[in-house]
């Protein structure tokens, strides 16, 4: 049988009784400070603190500020110019750019799931022969979201689906040129 | 605590920077609420007071990692309420206490008997004590200090639903230990 919200009531006698003030002993209080007094001074946890503090290209959860955009650009670049060196693979041929925009976050319902971005991924590789984003959490190549080709411009693009801390992206670029 | 007086955070701070009265003024204003809290919940003044004494040196000591998105209260709770467990793990399971504390005044001008007070302390204490200790530690939180589900759920470390079903069962069996109409 279903509970119901009136079981979370008590007598109302009861509930005044707990709310109510108890007399304290102002001693009790006083050896406390006392006992504090002769203990060393606590020391600052800086690594926490620091840990704690929200990075500067964050704005609030679920968006990037404009010099987050511009950093996730830049990693995924730098990612495309280094390549992945794995056999069948090659340092990008023909790299025209790259770009990653956030649309927006996923939406599950009436209620805003900011866990996840919805993220538009192109690049400008026409001699490539396959393009993926490879899994965000692992990076694994294997577990990766495949681009198209836009037969006329040469670009592969693509919409993925991130998690909200990502900001780097790593694309698997497949090219008939061995290195 | 008025608009000018330094924010729990603030004297947190000062604490830090080696200002040791700061602490003295965070103990005045957290001790009593403590001590209620602890006494519902262990039924005793004296473990009561002993648990408030090591919450408070242990949240001394470890003030050093208290955050400023943290409500300092809370944080306090979390560790009154470890305490707690502690000295109920330490106390023999058929230990029975007496109410041997009282409220500090009655509310808004009301006179009370003496009398009337002991037998009210005393009918809650066994209420209270009625309960298995998860149960009441949930209602003392969530009545005594008016906490919320996500707040107990902090406080406590047990999922919110598991909250809810033992305050509703702890309330069930309450009001027919008690029975609504005694003191309606």
């Amino acid at each position: 049988m279903p509970e119901r919200p009136d079981d979370e009531t008590l007598p109302a006698w009861m509930a005044d009784a707990l709310r109510r003030p108890i007399l304290a002993d102002p001693a009790h209080a006083q050896r406390i400070v006392d006992a504090v007094r002769t203990m060393p001074r606590p020391r600052r946890s800086f690594v926490s603190r620091r840990a704690a503090r929200p990075p500067r290209w964050a704005t609030r959860r679920g968006m990037l500020a404009p010099g987050g955009g511009a950093l996730l650009a830049a990693v995924l670049t730098m990612f495309l110019a280094v390549g992945r060196g794995m056999p069948g693979t090659s340092p990008v041929p023909s790299l025209g750019g790259a770009s990653a925009i956030v649309l927006r976050d996923t939406v599950l319902g009436d209620a805003l799931q900011d866990t996840l971005r919805l993220v538009r991924v192109v690049l400008a590789a026409p001699g490539a022969t396959h393009v993926a984003v490879a899994d965000t959490y692992t990076g694994r190549d294997d577990v990766s979201t495949a681009l198209h080709r836009d037969a006329r411009t040469g670009a592969w693009s693509g919409t993925v689906m991130v998690a909200r801390d990502v900001v780097r992206l790593a694309l698997v670029v497949e090219s008939p040129t061995r290195q | 605590v008025s608009a000018s007086d330094p924010t729990d955070s603030t004297l947190v701070l000062r604490v830090l920077d080696g200002d040791g009265d700061a602490f003295g003024v965070l103990v005045a204003r957290h001790h009593a609420r403590c001590l209620r809290l602890a006494i519902h919940v262990l039924g005793s003044r004296e473990d009561a007071e002993d648990a408030v004494q090591e919450t408070f040196l242990r949240a001394y000591r470890s003030l050093g990692t208290y955050e400023d998105r943290d409500r300092f209260g809370g944080w306090l709770a979390r560790i009154l309420v470890n305490q707690c467990r502690t000295a109920l793990t330490r106390r023999a399971r058929s230990a029975e206490t007496v109410a041997d504390w009282e409220w500090a005044a009655a509310p808004d001008g009301v006179t009370e008997h003496p009398a009337d007070q002991a037998a009210l302390r005393e009918e809650l204490q066994r209420a209270l004590a009625a309960l298995d200790p998860a149960q009441r530690e949930a209602v003392v939180l969530k009545f005594a200090d008016d906490m919320t589900y996500d707040e107990i759920s902090a406080v406590t470390g047990a999922s919110v639903s598991a909250l809810k079903m033992r305050v509703q069962r702890a309330c069930r069996r309450l009001r027919a230990l008690l029975g609504e109409s005694a003191h309606a």
